[in-house]
């Protein structure tokens, strides 16, 4: 398989206020085929975030590089969109008018915006709902937004941010389920963030699991799970004994 | 205090108004003070109704809205666009703040003596003593909105692929777009001062030249009825930016309070 992002020796510090220098990521390398699903999961604070919003082109790396079909990525690009955490709508859009907000950034002709937002709209089941504003909807039916507002720009390489961190537990696996529907459709590469490790074990093929800051990659993790899968996978042994293991590689990290 | 005014029915509004006009005809009917401080509301209504049949007001309403409209267009545009790059710009922002403030504070009719230096008794020294008025508003209402914007939104643009301009027409903009509303509500009396204290002491037309003017000659049912008027235009025009303002916010779940 094609090794589609190529991450080298990617390093990331901040400077604190006071001059100092907080190391967030050291010396990150792993590769990700075309059409994989993988999970990124560690402690709050290793980094999760700011490595995605590496691969997005949002921050610069003090070292290393990442190269998307061997190109150096040097910034944002139509080939990868950022499912925000807390999804990040804009209040004065309807619906439709922000799943289509990035294809009107990049300068898509009117038709072509509307025929996709809307099959993207009917795709996160919002059709009905193409007119109401962020505040009129669920929290669950915001994620939705965000998710089609990030597949619409039709985007190789699909980063998700903790999307379902902030709901409910039964809206949690309600979309965990219809993710994995989505990403068998589509067939883009998913890179998925999270804190939640059955949440990250139940949607991979593989686990990424770091440490603690500054974030290291302690070890990545096989789900040998066959797809479509079902919410009762996560009772599986499979599923079980990885648990056990992230659970133990994480805290020794915590030490 | 909102909670508990939702019940109220729209006559209880009218009831305070309705006993204070007829404790004040009553006073003039009973001889309780003497007419010539108070006049009566029957009075002053035949008065205004007289100016209107007569005619006699239109060309002072015709200057004052003129004046009005020209300056409080000028100082909205250029405080939007202002406020947007003076928000936008940390550095600009320390450098004129300062200034911005000290502008603000000062009573703006203060200065219109120094206005009629520089434009004389014309038109445009009401012209710009309305601007005067609107424009800080608008402007410090602007100037916020971009200063508040969610760092979030402008990574959402930019991960899209947003250059300068886009990120300006898509996220800030729309965004400033409730506080620029607030700052146009906040100025519409300010430039309504503006242009009555304006034309008080330089004109020889106007609303403000009137009440002035029969003021002077002790006329208090037509002084009283050209303030009605003001009050009536004061309060379309408030009303008028408060219904554009709920309009356009539809989106805003919670009404901004200022």
């Amino acid at each position: 398989m094609k090794q589609q992002l190529v991450i080298k020796n990617l390093s990331l510090s901040f400077t604190d206020k006071q001059g100092g220098q907080i190391q967030v990521l050291k010396k990150l390398s792993f590769s990700i085929n075309k059409g994989e699903f993988i999970s990124i999961v560690g402690p709050s604070g290793c980094g999760k975030t700011s490595l995605l919003y590496l691969l997005g082109g949002l921050l610069q790396p003090g070292n290393g590089e990442i190269l998307l079909n061997d190109k150096q990525v040097i910034g944002p690009g139509k080939d990868r969109s950022i499912v925000f955490q807390d999804s990040l709508l804009l209040p004065w859009r309807t619906v439709s008018g922000n799943v289509s907000y990035g294809l009107e950034i990049q300068k898509v002709s009117k038709e072509e915006i509307k025929k996709r937002s809307q099959y993207y709209i009917d795709l996160v089941q919002l059709s009905g709902f193409e007119n109401y504003y962020p505040h009129q909807l669920s929290g669950g039916m915001k994620q939705r937004v965000n998710l089609a507002r990030a597949l619409c720009s039709d985007p190789e390489i699909l980063l998700l941010d903790e999307p379902f961190a902030h709901l409910d537990a039964q809206t949690r696996e309600l979309m965990q389920k219809e993710l994995l529907n989505i990403y068998q459709k589509t067939k883009k590469t998913f890179i998925f963030v999270t804190h939640d490790i059955e949440e990250a074990l139940f949607l991979a093929d593989r686990v990424v699991v770091l440490s603690k800051r500054p974030g290291q990659i302690k070890e990545v993790l096989n789900v040998h799970l066959p797809r479509p899968r079902k919410l009762t996978a996560k009772e599986s042994v499979i599923i079980g004994r990885l648990r056990k293991k992230v659970w133990r590689l994480i805290n020794e990290t915590k030490k | 205090m909102k909670l508990k005014n939702r019940d109220t029915k729209w006559y209880i509004n009218l009831i305070g108004a309705g006993v204070l006009l007829v404790l004040w005809e009553m006073s003039f009917r009973l001889n309780w003070v003497d007419p010539f401080f108070v006049s009566a509301p029957s009075k002053v209504f035949q008065e205004g109704s007289k100016m209107f049949t007569t005619g006699k007001i239109y060309p002072h309403l015709w200057v004052s809205a003129q004046e009005f409209s020209l300056g409080f267009f000028l100082s909205v545009t250029t405080a939007i666009i202002f406020g947007l790059i003076i928000g936008w710009y940390k550095k600009i922002y320390a450098l004129l703040n300062p200034i911005i403030f000290a502008f603000y504070s000062v009573p703006h009719i203060a200065l219109f003596p120094l206005i009629m230096i520089w434009a004389g008794l014309g038109i445009w020294s009401k012209v710009l003593i309305i601007s005067l008025g609107a424009f800080f508003p608008v402007l410090i209402t602007t100037t916020q909105a971009v200063k508040n914007l969610d760092a979030d939104y402008i990574r959402l643009a930019r991960s899209f692929g947003a250059n300068d301009f886009d990120l300006f027409k898509t996220i800030t903009l729309p965004a400033a777009v409730p506080y620029i509303m607030t700052g146009l509500r906040l100025a519409v009396p300010r430039a309504l001062l503006g242009m009555i204290a304006g034309e008080f002491f330089a004109s020889h037309t106007g609303l403000g030249y009137l009440i002035v003017n029969y003021g002077a000659s002790f006329q208090t049912s037509r002084l009283l009825a050209v303030i009605f008027i003001v009050v009536v235009v004061s309060i379309t025009l408030t009303e008028t930016v408060a219904y554009a303002e709920k309009k356009l916010q539809t989106w805003k779940p919670v009404k901004m309070d200022s």
